[in-house]
């Protein structure tokens, strides 16, 4: 079970970390790109606004693979010297409740997508469609959810099904 | 319960959350953020402020700042460049007595200046600086301490993205936060390299002298570093000139380093790959923090609690160089138990208020504050500083790491104190910006 979620969020991870690094490369040649023309008297109509947005997929989409790597910052110096059973009630809480708020997050910001898709909202410079990137925004967060689900269940399995 | 007692029990919730169960800073503020705002506004209104909240932060411009200067930062990193100005600022001090510490010390703050992250510093400098120090027989607590206090540059000098945070949270130039923390990472970088010429001076066996060498081979070597020094400036005075944004000098940099990298043939496809996962990992944790902290922020905002707190503390009968001192004491003890950024990020909203409500300059605490939690990086129990250059020094006991970075804590304290009597270390600068 545990390892069929892993291979699951494994390729999510993949694709949504394959376009955060796209989106980060976008906007790394388009601001070079609008201050090498806006010296030039051409500047990129839109820059800053497609570089929020961007910036967005680039901040959102990793947010599953951050988190499998540890990388989110965590107090760990008290929870670290209790004994193992209070260790695994922190860990399972702490699954729970990062779990819970990932999902509801990523609910709250597809919620948002949809109400652009209903009102036919469009971004004030470009006029173009802002839920795509509030989408991808929204698919990090619940790839977040899921990898605190994996891990909240790995609380539970035998020793060898774990890692 | 009033509505300060329940911004007080939120915090209290927050540190039992972040002691307790080691929740991810950035979601235990979320979440205690997000249960507060339910009791004090309503459910309905707390799930609509999370949504919201997110896509506003994740979407903005300004914080675009952060990936940018991060993969800048990390192109440099998997660059080699380090190794380049260790060996140009060892051939220009290398040959005095501790002069290998200094010039470890000075590469650190040349590389803090393009990288901003004080783990990536010390994990380079460690793998560079140390086999030197320990082939012309450097005392171990010397050469480890020398590499973890210089790696603390990292988030004084700029591009740092602790100041880059504390610039969004109080809203202040990003700018002029980095022109602060320039004056403060200079004053620091001398107070370090002072301090180990007074060791050296005690305990001349520690520091050895190294090889001599001639004024050519000097010049020679910093060619070397040239390409690293042009782009430090070219952010710095791009920025100064109001040329860039600070997203748009980040942008600049990490391209023009990636094209001195790759005209070197520096930034082999693997390498750059790693350097761009680095980046989204490094990124991601710091955006989901500064996320987790706008909906806390929220939650206070609500509970009105900073603004009490600044107008209780205004009315109490004690001078302001007192809770100065309280605040500052605060941040040391709380920088030696938790990250800089993670604790930064959580009292700023209480302590800025404070510190600006009783008359000081917001830009001058932003940039002392940066200097304090420093300690925290190299000071036991968390240390990650001081981790990083263990886990690379694997002949030298942690006890040893730790005595030596010690050593170096007087010069954070005087670097401090001269903050304090003269603030224009960090406020001259800004105050010359257009």
């Amino acid at each position: 079970m545990i390892k069929v979620l892993d291979k699951i969020d494994f390729v999510l991870r993949k694709i949504l970390v394959s376009t955060a690094a796209i989106a980060l490369m976008v906007i790394l040649f388009m601001t070079c790109a609008n201050i090498v023309l806006r010296r030039l008297g051409y500047p990129l109509q839109g820059t800053f606004e497609l570089t929020g947005l961007f910036g967005a997929v680039v901040a959102a989409a990793a947010l599953g693979y951050t988190q499998k790597k540890k990388e989110n910052i965590a107090v760990d110096i008290l929870v670290n010297h209790l004994p193992k059973p209070l260790r695994i009630l922190a860990s399972i809480s702490n699954d729970a409740f990062s779990a819970a708020f990932s999902i509801l997050a990523s609910w709250q910001i597809a919620k948002i997508g949809l109400r652009h898709i209903a009102s036919g909202e469009v971004t004030e410079t470009l006029r173009i469609i802002a839920y795509p990137f509030i989408f991808i925004t929204a698919a990090g967060f619940a790839s977040l959810g899921f990898v605190f689900i994996i891990d909240l269940f790995k609380n539970f399995a035998p020793k060898g099904e774990q890692q | 319960m009033s509505l300060t007692m329940i911004g007080l029990l939120g915090i209290a919730v927050l540190m039992v959350v972040l002691f307790l169960t080691a929740t991810p800073v950035a979601f235990a503020m979320a979440v205690v953020g997000f249960l507060g705002f339910c009791c004090v506004v309503s459910f309905d209104a707390a799930v609509n402020m999370v949504g919201s909240v997110l896509w506003a932060t994740f979407s903005k411009y300004d914080l675009t700042v952060i990936p940018l200067f991060i993969l800048m930062g990390q192109i440099v990193f998997y660059s080699g460049i380090n190794e380049k100005l260790y060996h140009a600022a060892y051939n220009w001090v290398g040959h005095i007595r501790g002069g290998i510490a200094m010039a470890t010390v000075l590469a650190c703050s040349a590389f803090a200046a393009i990288c901003g992250s004080n783990t990536a510093t010390a994990a380079t400098m460690s793998t560079v600086a140390l086999p030197q120090m320990k082939k012309y027989g450097y005392n171990p607590k010397l050469s480890t301490g020398s590499v973890a206090a210089g790696s603390t540059l990292g988030v004084v000098i700029p591009p740092s993205v602790v100041l880059i945070l504390i610039g969004l949270s109080t809203e202040q130039s990003i700018v002029k936060l980095f022109y602060g923390g320039f004056g403060a990472g200079l004053v620091l970088t001398l107070m370090l390299v002072a301090t180990i010429y007074i060791i050296c001076s005690i305990k001349p066996q520690w520091g050895p002298v190294g090889e001599k060498v001639d004024f050519k081979t000097k010049v020679k070597s910093l060619s070397g570093a040239g390409e690293m020094v042009l782009l430090f400036l070219l952010v710095i005075i791009g920025l100064y000139a109001g040329f860039f944004t600070p997203a748009e000098a980040a942008a600049a940099g990490a391209f023009i380093a990636l094209i001195i990298a790759l005209v070197r043939k520096q930034m082999p496809i693997k390498q750059f790959i790693k350097a761009l996962k680095d980046t989204l990992r490094a990124s991601c944790m710091v955006m989901m923090i500064v996320a987790g902290a706008m909906i806390f922020g929220k939650f206070l905002a609500v509970t009105r609690l900073p603004y009490n707190i600044a107008d209780w503390v205004a009315t109490l009968a004690v001078s302001k160089t007192v809770v100065l001192l309280i605040i500052f004491g605060i941040y040391i003890i709380g920088g030696m138990i938790m990250d800089a950024l993670a604790l930064l990020i959580i009292t700023i909203p209480i302590f800025f208020p404070i510190a600006t409500g009783l008359g000081y300059d917001p830009l001058w605490f932003g940039v002392t504050i940066t200097v304090i939690t420093t300690l925290g990086a190299i000071s036991p129990p968390v240390g990650a500083v001081t981790f990083v250059v263990a886990s690379v020094a694997k002949d030298v006991k942690m006890k040893d790491v730790f005595k030596g970075v010690s050593i170096f804590i007087p010069a954070y304290i005087l670097c401090v104190l001269l903050l304090m009597a003269f603030p224009k270390i960090a406020t001259l600068l800004p105050s010359l910006l257009k």
